[in-house]
């Protein structure tokens, strides 16, 4: 295996990102009375008790900087049945709520109807890491549906209740 | 005679800061800061020249617009002044590269002045933008490149 001691190229780190699997969430947030959201896959968990996320934000999307203005964001875990969802997420739609069924949160940050699970989230820190920003979230509300999880790996999505396990 | 000049001094001080710093009135600061004014906050560095002071203070205002300064306290012996000062404002645009938080955060700060006559021609201010920045809930990583 090759190794990179210095500064591994970009293209290299964008090979190496696609080796590795996620789901895909939306994070959705009000700004002011309108809702906004963007397709992401950075998502972890960091641990349970307390509970508490990660989500990792470009600077340069346009629901960015509502993550400041806002306390707190809505993390919409997809399911299988969100292609539609995701397709409109991760473009630049005027208005990516239209035709969309959500309902608000506790917090009325907007929760996706038809998602695998959902999360509304108090933001506790913002680590600013130059192109991106780390939302450092404390769990406030979580629900749990039986909708198997969207995969996404390589660029493209795939089935998360259809995967042959190894063992 | 001594005691006059620390009281006008004291008052040239709170009079510039308060059209400066809570009208946004820069213009005022002519009266206070010498045109070869040098505000330092390390000693290994340039500083700010009176223009760019200017520009800080209408880029702060703009960035908290209900921005009010206090001085808490003001001593002042000789050519030198000693202010303890601290400001509280409301976070409505971008700021250090910080988009607009919407909220109200204050700082604390000392500037040590220098005087030329009338004029300050120096000063050295103590605050900490990371103390802003974690009231604001922000920490920056990754600056190391």
């Amino acid at each position: 295996m090759a190794t990179h001691p210095v500064a591994p190229d970009t293209d290299v780190m964008k090979q190496v990102n696609r080796k590795f699997v996620t789901g895909v969430t939306v994070v959705t947030a009000m700004d002011g009375d309108s809702p906004r959201g963007l397709a992401v896959n950075a998502y972890s968990n960091i641990s349970l008790d307390p509970p508490t996320v990660m989500i990792c934000v470009q600077r340069t999307s346009s629901t960015h900087d509502c993550l400041y203005a806002t306390d707190h964001l809505a993390i919409n875990i997809l399911s299988t049945e969100q292609l539609d969802v995701v397709n409109t997420f991760a473009g630049k739609a005027p208005d990516k709520f239209a035709g969309l069924n959500w309902t608000p949160g506790p917090n009325g940050s907007p929760m996706i109807e038809r998602s695998s699970a959902q999360m509304e989230v108090e933001i506790r820190e913002r680590l600013q890491a130059n192109t991106h920003t780390v939302f450092i979230c404390r769990v406030r509300h979580a629900a749990v549906s039986d909708r198997a999880p969207m995969v996404y790996a390589a660029g493209q999505f795939f089935d998360g209740a259809a995967l042959p396990g190894l063992g | 005679m001594a005691v006059p000049d620390d009281d006008a001094r004291r008052k040239a001080i709170r009079a510039a800061w308060e059209a400066a710093w809570d009208r946004g009135e820069v213009g005022a600061l002519d009266d206070l800061l010498s045109p070869s004014y040098r505000r330092l906050t390390r000693h290994d560095e340039e500083g700010q020249d009176l223009t760019a002071f200017k520009a800080s203070v209408i880029a702060t205002r703009a960035a908290f617009p209900d921005l009010v300064t206090t001085i808490d306290d003001i001593v002042v012996d000789g050519d030198r002044a000693a202010v303890r000062w601290h400001s509280v404002g409301t976070h409505q645009h971008g700021f250090l590269g910080v988009p607009p938080t919407r909220k109200e955060v204050e700082v604390t700060g000392a500037t040590f002045a220098r005087f030329e006559g009338d004029r300050i021609v120096e000063e050295f201010v103590t605050w900490d933008p990371r103390a802003l920045l974690a009231a604001l809930g922000i920490i920056s990583v990754g600056q190391d490149q």
